[in-house]
């Protein structure tokens, strides 16, 4: 996509959250409108002005490319994937099964070819964790469904 | 002569040089900030000296300020929101090869900021606390105003999507409940009744997106290159050339941690915006310039001090740390305000004295660990990611025992890593989120004591901030066209 383009959009929709958070105002007390009114105004002043320019720089253009932006490797959204398993696992089997499942795998998942290495870094991490935060600060963390 | 007899005492010693160094791991991690390390060691201080107990608490305070500047050096990732300008040229100048002098430059100038706001503290604590308190509603509105126009300096370059990103976060500080009238806006979850918390949206924007981040390049921090270490000899160089802006940057800290509700960041970000400002080197910024760590570490750490300058005067805390450092007076059976400086000098000259020390302690804690924190640099980034993530989880959960601010973290995580990616500045929404309640409250505060007229923007402190809003934003726009026109030429 280029540059242009994922600045109209985002523009576009920063517009609509401007008029979203502006008519969402009318439902507050009086007293408390003035300045929710300034920040959704002020929001869709400027990004009607980033939408302006990306259609103005993409119509400029005429059909040429202009600047692109570099794909995302599908490994970031895996990431993200990934770590949205690990704390939706906490609640089962409560957060240090999960923190060590997590760095194994993330580990794999960027590429770490020998697993009993990345055990081995993963369980010296999660156990700094444990006599960090559980000894030391004493921060109850979760145990999970499983183990609680 | 007494107030140093007290340190003849090698159990006072362990107990600095203990707390300091449990504040630098403390303030490393992201999601533990100062104010956690010294509120779980209030009780702990329970049943000990008083002296002995207000100086632990002052060693973790100090600790935990400076710790936060290792990970945002070494791996960008602010261990607490003071620390976020610390990255800015902290981790390019890491990425070039020299952590050392990275991490050195931030011990040193922490130190010196930190022994300033000390002796201020020291010297003229009773006027300057007289002064803030004559900050109300409306000079809070004109700070927060003042605050905002910071944005318009960093955004040179990309000034609307850097006020677009300031706009964002006002829009989050809005979410939760109303200031004045309690009417919940935006709170579609319970949870968000209370409004966006602050820390996990730094966790989020700065180290978990940091993470993701680093998935992307996935080989050795600093591949191949060997790591100047010992640089950090070149940071007593730096600093040595950089007086006057140590000096700037320490004042600045100082009057923002007197400013009640400022807070750290704040102090941090404007010092560093100043710093570029008069800075004859202005695109090194950004890039590993000497003068910008300087700048955030010595603010950061001027702030300790000028924050309990209100404190320890008047029983006004100047932020969250000084407000559970209250806890920490009380808890030693001491009286909150004046008499402290009167009736308890054996207690709060001694205390003083010992938060210089643990200044120098921390200095020699930071020199001496350079090596130990750079060789994280050579660890493969299949496992700092992973581990950054897990990290800023844990810290998350820690605010409030609960998962749910583990989610809104991972949400501003992905929300920080698509904003760099489409050129928007996560420090600007951060400053917004921060501003912007302080903003909306005094603004409120401020019309109904006024009655709902202007008139109370009248005061001059008023008239001084908004004057030098004015002036910052004069300042900027004319560098910036200074600097298109030496371009073009």
């Amino acid at each position: 996509m280029s540059a242009n383009k994922s600045d109209a959009v985002i523009g576009g929709l920063l517009v609509l959250l401007g008029f979203f958070v502006l008519i969402a105002a009318r439902t507050f007390p009086p007293r408390t409108q003035l300045y929710v009114n300034l920040v959704s105004l002020a929001m869709i002043i400027s990004s009607a002005i980033l939408l302006a320019k990306a259609l103005y720089a993409q119509w400029q253009l005429k059909g040429e490319k202009g600047n692109t932006l570099s794909p995302d490797k599908p490994v970031i959204w895996w990431f993200v994937l990934a770590n949205m398993g690990f704390v939706g696992a906490i609640y089962l089997v409560g957060f240090h099964l999960a923190a060590f499942l997590f760095l194994v795998g993330g580990t794999l998942l960027l590429g770490q070819k020998k697993l009993f290495t990345a055990f081995i870094v993963s369980g010296c991490v999660v156990g700094c964790l444990y006599v960090i935060f559980v000894l030391f600060l004493k921060v109850p963390l979760p145990k999970g469904a499983l183990f609680g | 002569m007494e107030y140093i007899s007290i340190f003849f005492s090698l159990q006072l010693w362990m107990a600095m040089i203990l707390s300091v160094g449990a504040g630098i791991v403390i303030g490393a991690l992201p999601g533990l900030t100062p104010a956690v390390g010294v509120g779980l060691l209030v009780p702990v201080t329970f049943g000990m000296k008083p002296v002995t107990g207000l100086v632990i608490l002052g060693g973790i305070y100090v600790g935990a300020v400076y710790g936060g500047a290792i990970t945002a050096i070494l791996l960008n990732t602010p261990g607490e929101p003071g620390n976020i300008a610390t990255t800015f040229d902290g981790y390019p100048m890491a990425r070039k090869g020299e952590p050392g002098r990275a991490l050195g430059l931030a011990g040193i100038a922490s130190t010196i900021g930190g022994l300033f706001s000390v002796l201020v503290l020291l010297l003229m604590a009773p006027p300057l606390a007289k002064i803030a308190l004559r900050f109300g509603p409306a000079e809070y509105f004109t700070v927060a105003i003042f605050g905002l126009t910071v944005i318009v300096s960093f955004s040179q370059g990309a000034l609307l999507k850097g006020v677009i990103s300031a706009i964002i976060g006002l829009i989050l500080g809005i979410v939760g409940q109303d200031p004045i009238m309690g009417h919940p806006r935006f709170a579609f979850f319970p949870d968000l009744v209370g409004g966006v918390e602050l820390v996990p949206c730094v966790i989020g924007l700065f180290c978990f997106s940091q993470g993701l981040i680093l998935t992307l390049e996935n080989e050795e921090m600093i591949a191949g290159q060997d790591i100047k270490v010992l640089r950090y000899r070149q940071a007593f160089r730096d600093i040595a050339r950089n007086k006057i802006n140590l000096f700037r940057s320490s004042v600045i800290g100082t009057i923002v941690g007197i400013v009640p509700g400022a807070g750290l960041a704040m102090g941090a970000v404007i010092a560093y915006n100043e710093s570029r400002r008069f800075s004859k080197k202005k695109e090194e910024f950004g890039h590993g310039a000497p003068e910008g760590i300087i700048a955030s570490e010595a603010a950061n750490n001027a702030v300790v001090g000028g924050s309990l300058v209100p404190l320890i005067t008047l029983g006004v805390p100047g932020n969250a740390v000084s407000a559970i450092f209250l806890g920490g007076i009380i808890i030693q059976g001491l009286p909150i305000g004046p008499e402290l400086f009167t009736k308890y000098k054996l207690v709060v000259y001694p205390f003083l004295i010992g938060l210089g020390l643990a200044h120098f302690i921390m200095l020699a804690m930071s020199l001496w660990g350079v090596k130990l924190f750079a060789k994280t640099l050579k660890a493969p980034i299949r496992f700092i990611a992973p581990a950054i993530c897990v990290f800023s989880v844990i810290g998350s959960y820690t605010i409030n025992n609960n998962l749910t601010e583990v989610w809104i973290m991972m949400f501003f995580g992905v929300l920080g890593y698509l904003m760099k990616k489409f050129g928007f500045s996560t420090v600007s929404l951060i400053l917004g989120l921060i501003l912007g309640p302080m903003a909306e409250t005094s603004l409120q505060q401020a019309l109904v004591i006024s009655r709902g007229s202007l008139s109370f923007l009248n005061s001059t402190i008023c008239i001084l901030m908004l004057s030098l809003s004015a002036a910052s934003v004069g300042l900027s726009v004319y560098f910036e066209k200074k600097g298109i026109l030496e371009k073009s030429k």
